[in-house]
């Protein structure tokens, strides 16, 4: 199997949550996507596999860095509104996944990047904590608070909900 | 907050899956792939057709075909005889018309070394 097959796989495996994470951390789904694929392409381009020992790891770092360099140049775009969801809901519970995804929005960047790496993109704290250059107990402890917070940001709405 | 309920939670926000990311342009590039190459197939197996079928008109317009060249003797034509020109005259409704077939159905006789036609003959008296 040819390197680029290799980074293709990785892609098809892996794409769907780096985007969402890259998301996360814009705000815009479409610059989200763009940084991706400039991370895949860059592999490719560079003719050889990832070298790092943690490849998904690896991936979650380099997505972050091109991330933060495209904020760095072009400014931090987030829309108060969001129009282009994220998430397939279960039940095609589309309400449901602007509750999920506002709640996201409210919680602070190092808080949802967190949630998003661990319940979506499958990475442990110890992988988490190189991804985002902490320590693995700081990125477990915020994991929790940021879920508590999720947690009652969803029942408030789902009680006003109910109430209207 | 109980951990039961904290896993639950989490397995909720679980059941939400990330939208697909869009393709890989190189990877729609590859599936294109074999699409350009059919394309290129098919021209050349045009370009090849075209030069073989300039290549076949070329060579029948040097060689002529001898099927048309070759005029086919007619079935119909008779050497000239005496007796052949009897008939004719004869048969024919008009004079006109038998010396007409003479002179498009016949073809000369061909005579050995000293043997002469006789009609031949007989004009060159006719002459005198």
């Amino acid at each position: 199997m040819t390197d680029t097959t290799n980074i293709e796989s990785l892609y098809r495996q892996h794409g769907a949550a780096l985007v969402l994470f890259a998301a996360a951390m814009t705000g815009d789904r479409s610059r989200a996507q763009d940084a991706v694929h400039q991370v895949f392409l860059n592999l490719i381009a560079n003719g050889n596999l990832i070298q790092a020992s943690d490849t998904k790891a690896y991936l979650f770092a380099s997505v972050r860095n091109a991330v933060l360099n495209d904020i760095k140049a072009r400014g931090r775009h987030v829309t108060l509104e969001a129009e282009i969801p994220w998430f397939m809901p279960p039940d095609r519970d589309h309400a449901a996944e602007k509750h999920l995804q506002r709640a996201l929005r409210e919680i602070p960047d190092d808080q949802r990047q967190i949630v998003v790496l661990h319940i979506w993109g499958d990475l442990t704290f110890s992988q988490i904590a190189a991804v985002l250059n902490i320590n693995s107990n700081t990125a477990a402890s915020r994991f929790r608070y940021a879920i508590g917070k999720l947690r009652e940001l969803m029942t408030i709405r789902e009680k006003r909900n109910a109430t209207e | 907050m109980p951990q039961n309920e904290d896993e639950q939670f989490q397995a909720y926000l679980k059941s939400f899956e990330p939208l697909s990311a869009d393709p890989l342009p190189v990877m729609a590039e590859t599936r294109r792939l074999p699409r350009s190459v059919l394309t290129l197939a098919a021209a050349a197996a045009m370009i090849a057709f075209g030069i073989l079928a300039g290549v076949r008109d070329w060579k029948s317009a040097e060689v002529p075909n001898p099927s048309v060249a070759v005029r086919a003797p007619h079935p119909q034509v008779k050497p000239l005889t005496l007796a052949r020109a009897n008939t004719l005259l004869s048969q024919s409704q008009s004079f006109k018309a038998s010396l007409d077939e003479i002179a498009t159905n016949s073809t000369p006789l061909k005579f050995s070394e000293g043997q002469q036609s006789a009609l031949v003959v007989l004009g060159k008296e006719k002459k005198l």
